[in-house]
C-alpha cells in the first residue's frame, strides 16, 4: 500500500493541492501509520517553532561586553571623576568650577550623540517615497559608491540627509 | 502589479521580520539590528531596480539574506545547493538519548535557515523559494527530508 508521507508533509504546510486533499483523506482514514505520521509532523512543526521563538530569544537576550564607545567613556568619565576628586580635595574652588564643568561637557557630548542617532533614526525612515529619489539621496548613493565599501554608517545618513 | 510603498511603511511592516531572520543566520543581536539598518540602505539604494516581480517583503528578505550571508562568509551568498542524497555525519544511535532540540541545534545552517522560514517565519513555499533563490520542488523535498530526519528524534 502506497503511504502519504510527502502528502502529509505537503498539507501540513497548506501546500496541497485541493484535487490531491480528498485522495489524503480517505488514505489518512484506514491507515493507522498515516495517522500517526500526521499528528507526529504537526507536533514536530509546534516543537520546531518552540525551538526557533527560544533560539532567537536566547540570541536577544545573550549578554553584551561594553561597547568600545562606552568603554571610553567609561574610562573617560572614570579619569575626569579621580581628576575631580583630586582637585576637590587639592585645588582651589575656581578650578574644581572649571573641572565640573568639563565633566557636564561631557555629559552633554553623550546626550547629543544619542540625539543624532535618533535624529538619523528618523531621518532615514520618514516621508521617502519610491521612485522619487531625493537630490539628497543621489548624493548619497553615489558618495557611497565611491567609497567602495560596504560600512555605511549613521553619520553618513545624517551628512547626506537621506530619507528626508 | 508594483505597489507604491514609502519605506516608513515597509520598515513599520517589516523591520522585525528582517531582524529576526538576520537574528537566525547571523545569532548575534547587535549585528542583526545592524542589518536591519544596512537592509534599508540598500533598499533605497537598489529601489529603481525592483521590478516588482516579487513582494517588497520577499525582496526586503532576500536583501536580508544577501547582506548576512555576505557578513559571515565576506562573500556575495550561493543559493542554496541541493544535494538530493545529502548524508548525515551523525545519525541516531539507539544507546544515545538524543532530543529533538539537541537535533535541531545539529542542523546544518540551510536546514536551520529553511526550518526557520517556514516554522516560524510562516513563509509559502513559493516564498522560500524566492528568498532561497531555489525552485518550489526543491523545498518541498528539502523540508520533507529534513522533517524526515527530525521526526526520528521525536519520541
Ligand atoms: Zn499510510
Amino acid at each position: 500500500m502506497k503511504h502519504y508521507e510527502y502528502e502529509i508533509n505537503l498539507f501540513v504546510d497548506g501546500e496541497l493541492e485541493k484535487e490531491k486533499q480528498s485522495e489524503l483523506f480517505e488514505h489518512l482514514s484506514d491507515c493507522n501509520d498515516c495517522q500517526t505520521l500526521f499528528t507526529d509532523t504537526l507536533t514536530l512543526k509546534e516543537k520546531t517553532r518552540l525551538f526557533c521563538v527560544e533560539n532567537l530569544n536566547q540570541i536577544k537576550n545573550k549578554p553584551k561586553p561594553a561597547s568600545k564607545f562606552y568603554k571610553i567613556a567609561f574610562y573617560a568619565s572614570s579619569a575626569a571623576a579621580v581628576l575631580l576628586l583630586f582637585l576637590l580635595i587639592t585645588a582651589k574652588p575656581k578650578e574644581t568650577y572649571i573641572t565640573k564643568n568639563e565633566v557636564r561637557v561631557d555629559t552633554v557630548f553623550v546626550e547629543k550623540e544619542k540625539a543624532i542617532l535618533n535624529e538619523g533614526n528618523k531621518k532615514l525612515f520618514t516621508n521617502t517615497k519610491h521612485k522619487s529619489q531625493s537630490s539628497n539621496e543621489v548624493a548619497f548613493v553615489n558618495e557611497m559608491k565611491k567609497m567602495k565599501t560596504t560600512k555605511i554608517t549613521l553619520s553618513d545618513l545624517i551628512k547626506y540627509d537621506v530619507g528626508s | 502589479m508594483k505597489e507604491e510603498k514609502t519605506v516608513k511603511e515597509l520598515f513599520s511592516s517589516y523591520s522585525d521580520d528582517i531582524l529576526n531572520y538576520s537574528m537566525s543566520l547571523l545569532k548575534d543581536s547587535d549585528d542583526a539590528k545592524d542589518a536591519v539598518q544596512e537592509v534599508f540602505i540598500r533598499f533605497i539604494n537598489s529601489q529603481s531596480s525592483f521590478r516588482g516581480d516579487c513582494s517588497y517583503k520577499t525582496w526586503l528578505l532576500v536583501i536580508t539574506r544577501n547582506y548576512c550571508y555576505k557578513k559571515l562568509n565576506g562573500k556575495a551568498n550561493q543559493p542554496v545547493l541541493i544535494d538530493e542524497n545529502f548524508q548525515r555525519t551523525y545519525e541516531p544511535k539507539l544507546e544515545e538519548k538524543i532530543t529533538l532540540n539537541d537535533a535541531l541545534k545539529k542542523l546544518n545552517s540551510e536546514e536551520f535557515e529553511l526550518v526557520y522560514l517556514r516554522e516560524y517565519a510562516c513563509h509559502s513555499y513559493h516564498e522560500i523559494a524566492e528568498i532561497l533563490g531555489i525552485t518550489v520542488d526543491n523545498v518541498k523535498v528539502k523540508l520533507f527530508r529534513v522533517r524526515e530526519h527530525l521526526r526520528k528524534y521525536l519520541k
